[in-house]
């Protein structure tokens, strides 16, 4: 497989505006086409591998357009294979940062803990085994009531405008969108037409 | 059901033509309706309420909330702001991180949402966290687990409970019983389209709640990359649709619904603050 094999969009005017926000820096979490237009009928002449760094430039839907400074491309990908940076800048990895890096690695490899035997994970690189806590089939089942537990998560709820004020504070606004349901076996139909 | 309800109303009849000079039996044939009531019918919200309290205590007694209040009220924010704008926002929403490293989230009948710590430790911003949340609080809307909790009292299987909810509401044993059968259903799974309509219809919560919608799919591929057969998703696996399955045809519902619609936000700063808490809660 050939990874950014051409030049698909020319990147003078982006290279040239080098601007990028904290979250704007990111990495392609899996092996994916990058597409001329924000379309998966679009030509697709180059591909990054996972992991390869990026840079946001623009929204589209579901689409986002990057560019890859290290293969010198740009193009576009679905919204879900940008994985933002955790650290504003390289420059910028404290000690906290590292910090989080080595959660999110834990909770990985957590994942691979709890992998069968001879099963391969998506974590290769897990070092612990011990300390991590499942919740498995029939555990919910077997288990024996907690009313306390119960109560007191009930004393943690939020009033609304608690909730509201929170979301203010982000630039949350709400927006009327309906939840119309598509036709019955539409699901199933765009399960076949989407690769 | 429909067989069902035809012997249903034709015992009501034969029963209403003995009695027809006396009201004694008026009480029985309330209790019958009862019966039949909940088995087919609406469960008045506070019964369903109930249910939920019970299975939560089920579902807490093998997973205990994570003891940080910071941790809980931020999740509470997010998720009843979210539950705001869903079809039901006037119910008690309660949300909880829960303290397990198994990747995977949950939702009981009257407004309870719980989230795994392991699922939270995987998601990278509040819109994410929103969209997840989403999911849940649609099962919730839909009442989905009331729907299988419904069908399995047709089948039998929680009959016993059915028998004792005549009008008084629920008793203990009763509320155990369905706890039982709610907490089975978090091993097998809702129906594949309930869960697909959760995902389109939590995505959809999130929006209208301002964040990104296709966040959820961020969780979603996230999830695709742990191997299927890991015990971390293992419930998860059971319980769902294939994850590619539900990223394809979610995808193709939020490029033809909202593919036009302004993105929405994804709020990260403050999501990863609760998030580096929460790792260093695990020690």
């Amino acid at each position: 497989m050939r990874f950014a094999c051409g030049l698909v969009v020319c990147l003078c005017l982006v290279v040239a505006s080098g601007a990028w926000g904290s979250d704007d820096r990111g990495v392609v979490n899996e092996n994916v086409d990058l597409h001329t237009a924000p379309t998966t009928a679009a030509d697709a002449p180059a591909r990054l591998a996972a992991g390869t760094e990026v840079f946001r430039l623009q929204r589209q839907g579901g689409w986002i357009e990057v560019r890859a400074p290290a293969d010198n491309v740009a193009g576009w990908i679905r919204v879900w294979h940008f994985r933002p940076a955790d650290t504003a800048s390289p420059e910028a990895e404290t000690a906290e940062t590292e910090t989080l890096s080595g959660l999110r690695r834990f909770s990985r490899q957590a994942a691979g803990l709890f992998s069968t035997d001879d099963t391969p994970t998506a974590s290769d690189d897990v070092t612990a085994t011990i300390g991590v806590r499942g919740l498995g089939i029939g555990d919910a089942e077997d288990a024996r009531p907690d009313p306390g537990a119960r109560t007191w998560v009930d004393n943690h709820r939020v009033r609304a405008a608690d909730a509201e004020a929170f979301a203010r504070e982000a630039g949350l606004r709400p927006r009327s969108i309906d939840t119309s349901a598509v036709p019955p076996g539409r699901d199933q139909k765009l399960a076949e037409v989407q690769p | 059901m429909k067989k069902l309800t035809a012997m249903a109303a034709g015992a009501l009849f034969l029963t209403g033509c003995a009695d027809i000079e006396g009201l004694r039996d008026l009480t029985e044939i309330r209790d019958t309706v009862e019966t039949v009531r909940y088995a087919v019918g609406d469960v008045p919200e506070n019964e369903e309420r109930e249910i939920g309290e019970a299975l939560a205590e089920q579902l807490l007694g093998a997973a205990p909330p994570v003891q940080d209040p910071e941790v809980q009220r931020y999740v509470n924010r997010v998720g009843t702001w979210v539950a705001r704008q869903s079809d039901r926002p006037r119910l008690d929403w309660t949300f909880a991180v829960i303290d397990v490293d198994t990747v995977n989230a949950y939702a009981a009948p009257g407004g309870y949402v719980f989230v795994t710590r392991g699922l939270f430790l995987l998601m990278e911003d509040e819109a994410e966290l929103a969209g997840v949340l989403g999911h849940e609080i649609a099962h919730v809307t839909e009442r989905h687990h009331m729907r299988e909790l419904q069908r399995a009292a047709r089948w039998g299987l929680a009959f016993d409970l059915v028998e004792q909810a005549t009008g008084d509401g629920l008793d203990d044993e009763a509320l155990r019983a369905l706890a039982n059968a709610g907490a089975r259903l978090y091993d097998s799974g809702l129906s594949r389209e309930d869960e697909l309509d959760a995902d389109r219809i939590g995505a959809i919560y999130a929006a209208r709640a301002g964040y990104d919608p296709w966040a959820l799919l961020s969780t979603l591929t996230t999830i695709e990359g742990i191997h299927p057969q890991a015990l971390a998703v293992e419930q998860l696996t059971a319980s769902h649709p294939p994850t590619e399955d539900r990223r394809n045809i979610l995808a193709a519902h939020l490029d033809e619904r909202l593919g036009d619609l302004n993105p929405g936000l994804r709020p990260i700063d403050r999501f990863r603050e609760v998030r580096d808490r929460l790792a260093h809660d695990d020690t």
